[in-house]
C-alpha cells in the first residue's frame, strides 16, 4: 500500500513501502524543511603522478572515478555536456559536502589546495615543507551548488624543484555528496 | 623557461608570497599552458605579452 500526495502542478508524489515481511518505522522529524534523497556524490582520485610549474595554480587532473552516482563528475580532459573538465557539476540544488586533498610528490617549500567554484577560489589551505619535504594540502568544506549551472574544480600550486602531484588513491583526491537539498 | 621563469627573471624582486597574496599563474589542465589569471601587484606593472615572449 503507498501513499499518493497529489502536488498544486498536477503531479504526485508517492511514499511507497519497500516490500518485506517486517515492520519497520520511518520517524519524520517535528521541523519544516526538505528531505534529500539519492543525492549525487563522486570521488574520484589523481591516477598517475602529474608534473606541473612551481608556483603556478594547476587544475589536478582527477581522472579515475571511485563511483560517481549520477554523472555529475567529469574525469576527461575536456567538456562533457556542461560539466568542464575534471569538474563536478551536480543536477541537484543544495548544500554539498566538499573534501579534496593533494599530495605533493617530492619535497617542496610550499603548496596551496585551491577548490574554485566557477572559475574562482572558493577555498584555500597550504602547507609548507621548507624544501625538505613532502606534504599534502587539503580541505573539507559545504558549497551551495543551484543544480544547474555551479561546478567545483580542484586546483593545486607548488612551490619547488620538481614539482608533481602524487597520483594515488589515498593520497590526491577529491570528493563530494549531497547533505541537504535546497 | 617558464612563465614563471620569466616573470622572476623580469622582476627578481617579487617573492614566494607575492604568487600567493598578489598574483596568480594559473593551468587549467587543458593542454593551454600556463597564464597570468590574476595580477594585483601594487607596484609592479603586469608583464606584457611581448615581455613574456
Amino acid at each position: 500500500m503507498s501513499v499518493k500526495l497529489q502536488a498544486p502542478l498536477g503531479g504526485s508524489v508517492e511514499l511507497s513501502p519497500a516490500n518485506t515481511a517486517s515492520n519497520y518505522t520511518l520517524t519524520v522529524p517535528a521541523r519544516t524543511g526538505n528531505v534529500a534523497v539519492d543525492g549525487p556524490a563522486f570521488y574520484g582520485h589523481l591516477g598517475s603522478n602529474q608534473s606541473v610549474t612551481s608556483s603556478v595554480a594547476t587544475k589536478v587532473q582527477i581522472n579515475v572515478e571511485v563511483f560517481d552516482t549520477a554523472s555529475c563528475f567529469n574525469n576527461t580532459g575536456s567538456t562533457v555536456g556542461s560539466i568542464p573538465a575534471y569538474a563536478f557539476l551536480p543536477n541537484v540544488a543544495g548544500y554539498y559536502q566538499v573534501n579534496y586533498s593533494v599530495y605533493s610528490l617530492n619535497a617542496m617549500n610550499a603548496m596551496s589546495a585551491r577548490l574554485y567554484k566557477n572559475g574562482s577560489v572558493y577555498a584555500w589551505n597550504e602547507a609548507y615543507g621548507g624544501g625538505s619535504y613532502s606534504s599534502s594540502a587539503g580541505n573539507s568544506i559545504l558549497v551551495y551548488l543551484n543544480g544547474t549551472t555551479d561546478y567545483v574544480e580542484l586546483y593545486c600550486a607548488i612551490t619547488g624543484t620538481s614539482p608533481a602531484f602524487f597520483g594515488r588513491v589515498d593520497l590526491t583526491y577529491f570528493s563530494a555528496s549531497l547533505i541537504r537539498a535546497a | 623557461m617558464t612563465l614563471y621563469d620569466k616573470i622572476i627573471a623580469l622582476y627578481p624582486e617579487l617573492t614566494t608570497q607575492d604568487f600567493i597574496t598578489v598574483i596568480t599563474l594559473q593551468n587549467d589542465s587543458d593542454g593551454k599552458g600556463d597564464y597570468i589569471k590574476e595580477w594585483n601587484h601594487p607596484t609592479l606593472p603586469r608583464p606584457t605579452e611581448e615581455q613574456l615572449a
